[in-house]
């Protein structure tokens, strides 16, 4: 039974790993198509990417277009999920089905529907595709943020605050939004992905008017594999090194964030006052 | 004037009224009961007093001041949850020292309350801690120091000891007592459990589908149910049908149809002005101190509770003569 065991979780390694692997290989090879192993290996394709300025252009463009379209979504979708869930929980039946829709709308339905509203109209092309990207980060911020609202029964912080004397802005952002973080971060991180990776829209809506790194790299794999092999491998060492930040910056340590007490006065021996000293002080 | 005072409470939530013509009154340093089933309004009132549900009509005064329209941050009332409700991402002394800082009191000030009541509560070697770091008793102690150390007009304290063993529910019962005592702080405490209310409340308001059906001292209560809810929640009375009080003691000299008889009111010893009723033991049931006999009379089944010291006497099968006074049976109202 344990070998069983053992053989299924290394075929999973292998299924999962395996094709990482032989990109990486790939991406250092000077010639892999003739033979089982490359013929030799080297760092030409890595230094042919980095000293060329589109790629650079094209990684910068990603890095916005997902930066900008993220800000939107945490600025605008994470306070209106908490208010559904915390304030207007009757209305969760229609959220829910809601944000799911972006799984039952193709890329090209999507892509279409947004041309033909706004492409003959005031509204800039970019901020279009930044909207459209919108509505598909819609699943991953819900599912995180509702389960991490679930989880600490957020609706009962934002109670237990605002009988202390908190206002609501004042208990979501000091008390609520702490506490959901990490729900926060992983819907971030898997709105990221999937942003700095999207190439339906960004190819259907700009397409080479805004070249982000996915296009780059379609353009780059017609013209040579190892290069677009050692396009794939710093796209993911790029993604890997985003997603360790944003999971370092989660867990920074926690910071009293009300009043920072006196140490030494609660840790003296304070006298026991009787209830009156207490509530006449 | 009464310190709280509940006037016509009407209080919907999705449509469905939960609190019709609710009234109330409370005393000043008085800890109350709000005491009855589950869904009978209790925890909703709760919330309406604080502001957390909003009141369809009817006004809530504190010390003078209408506070119905009010904010729940404007009301002056605390409140502890079932749940806690400690904030996770503060310490145990920056739980306490919120609501201080909501009030802007100064750092040295909310330093010094904050190690006071965490020394009252017991709690002063984990102000450090994270809610996370305690266990159940204490963390309900932390949301207590929270929402004392406010100084609040009322406390509010909605189921606060359910979700804890029966052992650290007794002893917090007790220490909130205390507590209330020693601070004096009017204190509006919701439970289901009989014996809770009994125990910790100067008063206690029995609900009964979004009414109060019954108020008075503990004892009042328990001695005199006014109604069946009240008799049927608050204890295992023995109830009687008006043929059969007449068959026990002749004429009646009280009005009504219904009426119960505590089962500790009926003795196996002869008693002054009381009547005697043979019978016989038909099932015996130990509940800790007080041992329950069911015993057969020709007027109907009684139970008969008494203190447990092993008696033989009160085995199954036994021949028992009960002693019985018309003035232990009590008349209720429809």
């Amino acid at each position: 039974m344990r070998n069983v065991n053992r053989l299924i979780i290394s075929l999973f390694v292998a299924f999962m790993c395996l094709p990482i692997l032989i990109t990486l290989v790939y991406s250092f090879a000077t010639e892999w198509g003739k033979s089982i192993f490359p013929s030799g290996y080297t760092f030409k394709w890595y230094l042919q990417l980095y000293k060329d300025p589109q790629f650079i252009a094209a990684i910068l463009r990603s890095l916005l277009l997902t930066v900008v379209t993220l800000g939107a979504v945490l600025v605008i979708l994470v306070p209106s999920i908490a208010l559904v869930a915390i304030y207007l929980p009757k209305y969760d039946r229609f959220f829910k089905p809601t944000v799911l829709l972006p799984y039952a709308i193709p890329g090209v339905v999507l892509a279409t529907g947004l041309m033909r509203t706004y492409t003959n109209g005031f509204v800039p092309l970019f901020a279009v595709l930044s909207g459209g990207l919108f509505i598909y980060s819609l699943p991953f911020m819900y599912q995180s943020v509702r389960s991490s609202l679930q989880e600490i029964d957020g609706a009962r912080l934002m109670e237990a605050a605002e009988v202390l004397g908190a206002s609501k802005v004042y208990a979501f952002i000091r008390i609520l939004l702490p506490n959901i973080k990490i729900g926060i971060m992983v819907g971030s991180l898997l709105t990221f992905s999937a942003f700095f990776g999207e190439f339906q829209l960004t190819n259907m809506i700009l397409g080479g008017d805004f070249e982000t790194i996915r296009i780059y790299m379609l353009r780059v794999m017609k013209v040579n594999g190892h290069l677009s092999s050692s396009v794939v491998m710093t796209y993911l060492i790029l993604l890997i090194m985003v997603s360790a930040l944003i999971v370092k910056v989660t867990n920074i340590n926690r910071k009293r964030i009300i009043v920072p007490h006196d140490e030494a006065a609660l840790n003296s021996n304070v006298k026991r006052s009787p209830a009156n000293e207490l509530l006449n002080h | 004037m009464s310190y709280l005072t509940i006037e016509n409470l009407n209080l919907e939530l999705g449509g469905k009224m939960i609190l019709t013509d609710l009234n109330l009154s409370i005393e000043k340093g008085q800890l109350i009961s709000l005491l009855g089933p589950s869904g009978c309004g209790k925890s909703t009132l709760l919330r309406g007093i604080s502001g957390l549900n909003s009141i369809k009509s009817g006004k809530v005064m504190i010390d003078g001041q209408d506070i119905t329209k009010l904010a729940p941050k404007k009301r002056e009332v605390g409140m502890v949850f079932q749940s806690y409700a400690l904030f996770p991402n503060l310490t145990v002394a920056d739980n306490v020292a919120f609501g201080l800082a909501m009030k802007r009191v100064k750092k040295d000030a909310v330093n010094k309350k904050v190690a006071q009541i965490l020394e009252l509560v017991g709690l002063e070697d984990k102000a450090k801690s994270y809610p996370s770091e305690l266990s159940g008793g204490q963390q309900q102690r932390v949301a207590l120091a929270r929402s004392i150390v406010v100084e609040p007009k009322v406390l509010l304290l909605d189921e606060p000891l359910s979700a804890l063993d029966a052992q650290i529910r007794r002893q917090l019962r007790l220490e909130l007592c205390r507590l209330q005592r020693k601070l004096g702080i009017t204190m509006i405490f919701v439970t289901h459990d009989q014996e809770e209310a009994m125990t910790i409340s100067d008063r206690i308001f029995v609900m009964h589908k979004g009414k109060i059906a019954q108020e008075g001292t503990p004892s009042e209560v328990y001695f005199h149910p006014q109604n069946e809810f009240v008799a049927g929640f608050i204890g295992n009375y023995n109830k009687l049908n008006k043929m059969q009080v007449e068959q026990l003691f002749g004429s009646l000299d009280k009005d009504g149809s219904t009426y119960v008889l505590r089962p500790e009111a009926i003795d196996f010893t002869p008693q002054a002005h009381a009547v005697s009723v043979v019978g016989q033991i038909i099932e015996r049931h130990i509940l800790g101190n007080v041992v329950r006999c069911t015993v057969q009379t020709q007027h109907g089944t009684l139970w008969v509770d008494r203190i447990n010291q092993g008696q033989a006497e009160l085995d199954e099968s036994k021949d028992v003569t009960l002693f019985i006074r018309q003035e232990d049976v009590v008349t209720l109202h429809q």
